[in-house]
């Protein structure tokens, strides 16, 4: 959350003792289901996780990637259930804050509830930047511009090596969160790989001309606000 | 872990990595038989291999998806199918199309 709003480090402290109980939970494994009421608040410590909706037929929309140091819920107090799933992609280690220390820091701690609010903006505009993905973009614009954000926030996170960096999303997986289907998100990364710009194999994404990818995509990276706390070298690394 | 699994197996970059499991939450579905399953990725394969080679238009390929579609509540009706069971082909076809039309110019369907 420091990448959000500077935080002092007796906050930074209150924090890490609310996120003391961690679980491990299995690939797909729902944190919460859609109806449930509210339980603690999420923190991502380790592997992908993800928010979805099921549809009546069974088919599933994904509306958010959840890596590490995401949190996700932490305004559920308000609602009395939830109106979306979070499930977890990979074998994930989670913190579960508790409701009640989570609103009394947000009640007491004014940097916190700053670096929560920054936080809330950067999720509803990547949510605002997937719309315009799914409604204006065609299908190598949208696996090119899902692939140039998750670098982003991986290499935030020191997730990267280089221009690789592990992605263990399955085609299916991404086909759900573009609307598209696994064939064509397949054929999709065939051709990306084909003219060069990046490879998606053995679970890693591998980025060899990242100022095509964002030219192909229409990537601005501007969207994620907080989470480029490398902001210059994230521009340069998009060819800006 | 399912996932690890499935990522240990992994593949070469053009094979078509997939959850094997439903997602969690998700409504029960019959399992897919395996003819079915092959046959529909195959032609869903061949459609966007004719698109690329320009042998169809994209707009060739979301029209004949959507044939499919029609023909298929008309075939089920015939056959006296189950409603869930004509809903899951019409889902996968329906997703199949809204794929292709992602390709479709804005405005020329």
């Amino acid at each position: 959350m420091s990448a959000h709003a500077p935080l002092s480090p007796e906050d930074v402290g209150l924090l890490i003792a609310a996120c003391q109980n961690q679980r491990v939970f299995p690939a797909r494994t729902d944190l919460i289901r859609e109806g449930d009421r509210p339980g603690p608040g999420f923190v991502i410590m380790q592997g992908w996780a993800c928010r979805y909706k099921l549809l009546p037929e069974g088919t599933r929309q994904i509306t958010a990637f959840l890596m590490p140091g995401d949190t996700c819920d932490l305004h559920a107090s308000v609602s009395d259930a939830m109106e979306h799933s979070i499930a977890t992609l990979t074998a994930a280690r989670i913190a579960l804050v508790p409701r009640g220390i989570l609103q009394n820091l947000l009640e007491t701690r004014p940097a916190i509830t700053r670096a929560y609010q920054w936080n809330q903006m950067v999720n509803e505009d990547t949510l605002r930047a997937w719309i315009v993905s799914m409604g204006r973009r065609n299908s190598v614009q949208r696996v090119a511009h899902l692939m140039c954000e998750l670098y982003v926030r991986a290499r935030n996170v020191r997730m990267t090596e280089g221009d690789r960096f592990e992605l263990p999303l399955t085609q299916t997986v991404i086909g759900d969160a573009l609307g598209l289907t696994p064939i064509h998100v397949n054929r999709v990364l065939r051709k990306l790989r084909i003219s060069g710009v990046m490879t998606l194999d053995q679970g890693a994404l591998v980025i060899t001309d990242i100022s095509n990818l964002a030219a192909v995509a229409g990537f601005d990276d501007n969207y994620l606000h907080g989470r480029i706390a490398l902001a210059s070298p994230g521009r340069r690394a998009m060819g800006r | 872990m399912g996932e690890d699994r499935h990522f240990a197996q992994s593949p070469k970059s053009d094979r078509v990595t997939q959850d094997p499991i439903q997602p969690a939450g998700a409504r029960p579905v019959a399992e897919p038989d395996a003819h079915g399953q092959a046959a529909l990725l195959l032609t869903e394969s061949l459609l966007h291999m004719l698109v690329e080679s320009r042998r169809l238009t994209n707009a060739q390929a979301v029209d004949v998806v959507h044939s499919a579609t029609v023909v298929k509540v008309e075939v089920a009706e015939a056959a006296g199918e189950s409603t869930n069971r004509m809903l899951e082909s019409l889902a996968l076809l329906i997703r199949m199309e809204d794929s292709f039309r992602a390709d479709e110019p804005f405005g020329s369907l």
